[in-house]
């Protein structure tokens, strides 16, 4: 969901509604419109829990009211920032921040039922999650009973920044930095919302090495996770020899790329370097070694007793549950919610290739384990075919003409489930409105349902098990809503509508 | 203080910092890549264990405090709290680019800046992540074990202190 | 317990893959993203890198007759899009990635370049090295208004399209009153 200002050229808001059904795999966009004088629009929430988050995001970053919203908080901004300041209107400028106020603090909730007077903080800096992120947990002895949850640190503005400084062809490296581990699948969705807006498909090849770096990130991404999730069990070996393996994909990654991370590829019109002949006999050796070690440590590590009794129960959602909140990824599947973008929304080379999704219907930390751990094997088969497939051609093209107003989205299967970015073309070489809906935006509300009734000790786990990327969720989000007429466009259809 | 006496007094402190200085990561608000990089360099391949670094598990327990991140002005009170809560001697070393100088989002509007905005870090690690081989080199700087490689480089062209350019 | 066994039968397997730095150098890919080097003598002081710089970590300062760059490593990403753009490819992609410095002032380059005044106006409008530059790229034109060209060279942009736009009102009007 995003908002987005036009009051300077329209005199009101707009608020879009971005619904997605991957069984038929299309794209559904309720554009409603909310007056400037009168911003107030009624909240979804009572009726769709997933829209909690985004609402309150329209509230603090727009200024449009959600009429009816159970628990309209702030979310993002810092807690001494005014209440009657939009820092995502147009007429806000970025070099005028309010002075900082060093006493103000956040009105946390304890939730209903909680019943104790033991609060446990968690967070921001603990050693086992490695960004800042603030749980109170309401605690009965050892039992977890209430949760409340401060968002927000790793808020930076970047929408803001990509619609003010940036061009179209430097926005990519923006968006690879708004998270770490996942860079690539936010410059990549940037650049599918892009090239859809401007009907454009990218060369062969480069759709080939798209994949093969989106699959290489997964790759890495999901190592890490099962060597953080080992570590924060206490399984501490698991962590050095997970990491010991994804180190060679690390290595991989800079061999193609020149960089660990943020590989700085991905740019709309095609990718940035070629893969050489004798790179591509490195990679494909590397890849099969990587397998060889990765079987037989997932052999050995997750085969103990030991590690599946800390996982296996803990931490449960269920199908009913994953589905009102609409979460993504591994997450969902290991409830038994059988979605994939890879697959049901093809996009760059995936309909080439041969990939399962793997589904577990456990809905516990095992079974999300296990789930990531089949993804890997699978990414691994998918880098081996797109080496081995590689077609000629070039590899970046440049686009002729990108139009104005546009409104165009892009998905992509990222580690964490799907991301889906929202984009507003706009005249001059500049997006209007850029909205990063990251997978963890989806996930992270529900984590206070999994932590209910599961002891202080298993509480690192259940949080590490959504695998969160905080970064990732807090980007900025500005919302404009426009007042009440709402027309329902269809999805793939939207881009001729608005062509019109 | 003299130059010198800036030295000295940091030659002092790495001194009674003794021989295994244990280090704790705070992102005040980055987006992660460089946190990785440090849990990056306590595994098998680079192994900083080798020279006594250890994960601290708690502010309270650190030598070195290594700040990433933009310094936010959500997160500004949690930072202030952790480098509060360290005890001397402590040294800060900024990693990567955002702690550096305040990165690709310096000039946001809940971004202040880079570690130096509010605290005076020891040492300086560029790279956007700065590599596992970079981030070592960047520590054993800090603790006086090895030699700066970047040096400031100025160029002026020839004619420019004459206050008449020419056409 | 047999899986305990197993594990360790992988450790050891595996066996020691520390890579002995700082003591040795570690293998470094072919393309690694290092620092750029900036050529003092090549760069001509166009400002096409900063304008595309993403982090801003190239800026440019023009004052009186003197243009300044200033490239902070601090805050270069190492994208590779000044190399792209520079159009006398003053800019090289070393393999050195050990930048670590006790000081800000360590980290920063900079570049001072002299600037020139429009013989018109007299404002101080571009670099000495770009008239150089574009002086020796036209001095080979010929034919049509060639001449016009190269002493337009020396003129501002507000005074270029002065006297573009008069040259081509005599023009007409020569073409006009003389038939």
């Amino acid at each position: 969901m995003a908002g987005t200002d036009y009051v300077e050229s329209l005199n009101h808001f707009i608020v879009d509604y971005v619904l997605g059904w991957y069984e038929q795999g299309t794209v559904l966009v309720i554009r409603a419109s909310v007056p400037k004088g009168d911003e107030n629009f009624p909240a979804s929430t009572p009726r769709m829990p997933v829209a909690d988050w985004y609402e309150r995001e329209v509230k603090e970053t727009l200024g449009l009211n959600p009429v009816g919203h159970p628990n309209p908080r702030k979310l993002l901004t810092s807690d001494d920032w005014p209440e009657d300041l939009f820092p995502m209107r147009k007429s806000f400028k970025n070099e005028t921040p309010p002075p900082i106020k060093a006493d103000a603090k956040f009105p946390f909730v304890a939730p209903e039922n909680a019943g104790s007077f033991n609060v446990v903080p968690y967070g921001p800096y603990h050693f086992a999650i490695h960004e800042p992120i603030y749980f109170r947990f309401h605690v009965d002895g050892e039992r977890i009973t209430g949760v409340d949850l401060r968002a927000g640190f790793n808020y930076r503005g970047l929408e803001k920044i990509a619609e003010t400084r940036m061009s179209y062809e430097t926005v990519p490296f923006i968006a690879e930095r708004i998270c770490g581990i996942c860079g690539s699948v936010h410059g990549e969705a940037y650049t599918q919302a892009l090239e859809r807006a401007a009907r454009f498909e990218a060369p062969e090849r480069a759709k080939w090495i798209r994949t093969i770096m989106l699959e290489i990130e997964r790759i890495h991404s999901h190592l890490l996770w099962l060597g953080v999730a080992t570590h924060m069990v206490g399984f501490d070996s698991g962590l050095m020899q997970f990491w010991r393996v994804r180190e060679r994909i690390m290595f991989l990654a800079e061999l193609l790329t020149g960089n660990r991370k943020q590989y700085g590829m991905i740019v709309p019109g095609g990718v940035r370097r070629d893969i050489r002949e004798d790179k591509k006999e490195k990679a494909l050796k590397e890849v099969s070694e990587v397998l060889v070690e990765y079987q037989e440590l997932l052999d050995a590590a997750l085969g103990l007793s030991t590690l599946q009794s800390r996982l296996k129960g803990v931490g449960y959602l269920s199908k009913e549950d994953a589905k009102r909140y609409s979460v993504m990824g591994p997450v969902a599947r290991a409830s038994g919610v059988n979605i994939d973008a890879r697959r049901d929304y093809p996009y760059e080379a995936y309909s080439n290739f041969e990939f399962e999704t793997p589904v577990q219907t456990g809905g516990d930390v095992l079974a999300r384990t296990v789930v990531r751990a089949h993804d890997t094997l699978e990414s691994i088969k998918i880098v081996e075919q797109a080496l081995e497939s590689l077609p000629d051609g070039p590899v970046h093209v440049p686009i002729d003409y990108i139009p104005p107003d546009v409104t165009s989205v892009g998905l992509v299967e990222g580690p964490r489930g799907t991301d889906v970015h929202y984009l507003i073309t706009g005249g001059e070489d500049t997006v209007y409105r850029w909205r990063v809906r990251a997978p963890t935006y989806a996930n992270l509300p529900v984590t206070p349902l999994m932590l209910m009734g599961q002891t202080l000790a298993d509480a690192s786990v259940v949080i590490g098990s959504v695998d969160p990327c905080i970064s990732c969720t807090e980007r900025m989000i500005v919302v404009d809503d426009r007042t009440g007429k709402e027309r329902i466009i269809s999805g793939r259809g939207l881009q001729e509508d608005l062509h019109e | 203080m003299s130059p010198e006496a800036d030295l000295a007094a940091k030659a002092e402190k790495i001194r009674k910092l003794g021989r295994s200085p244990w280090v704790f990561p705070v992102n005040s608000g980055g987006c992660n890549g460089c946190d990785i990089e440090i849990v990056d360099t306590i595994t098998p391949y680079f192994d900083a264990e080798r020279f006594g670094v250890k994960v601290a598990s708690s502010a309270k327990h650190a030598d070195i405090l290594l700040v990433t991140g933009p310094v936010t002005r959500q997160s500004l009170g949690a930072l202030m709290n952790a480098y509060e809560a360290t005890p001397e001697p402590k040294l800060v070393i900024a990693i990567g680019n955002c702690a550096c100088g305040g990165g690709i989002c310096h000039d946001s509007f809940t971004v202040m800046g880079g570690v130096d905005a509010v605290i005076q870090p020891d040492a300086y690690v560029p790279g956007c992540p700065p590599r596992p081989e970079a981030l070592i080199y960047g520590l054993l700087l800090a603790l006086g074990k090895v030699e700066q490689k970047v040096k400031r480089m100025k160029f002026k062209e020839e004619g420019i202190d004459e206050t008449r350019a020419p056409v | 317990m047999s899986n305990i066994l197993k594990l360790l039968k992988v450790g050891i397997k595996r066996g020691r893959v520390t890579l002995k730095y700082p003591a040795e150098k570690t293998p470094t890919p072919e393309g690694l993203r290092g620092r750029p080097v900036l050529d003092f003598d090549v760069c001509i002081g166009c400002g096409a890198c900063a304008k595309t710089c993403p982090p801003n970590a190239l800026t440019v300062e023009e004052k009186e007759n003197v243009w300044t760059l200033r490239l902070f490593y601090g805050r270069c990403i190492m994208c590779g899009l000044c190399e792209e753009v520079c159009p006398v490819d003053a800019y090289r992609f070393s393999e050195e990635f050990e930048l670590a410095s006790a000081t800000r002032e360590d980290l920063e380059v900079e570049l001072q370049l002299l600037r020139v005044k429009c013989k018109s106006c007299g404002k101080y409008f571009t670099t000495k090295r770009v008239l150089d530059n574009t002086v020796a790229e036209y001095s080979e034109l010929t034919g049509g208004y060639a001449e016009e060209f190269k002493e337009m060279i020396y003129l501002c942009p507000d005074c270029r399209r002065m006297d573009w736009s008069e040259t081509l009102a005599d023009a007409y009007r020569e073409a006009r009153y003389e038939s």
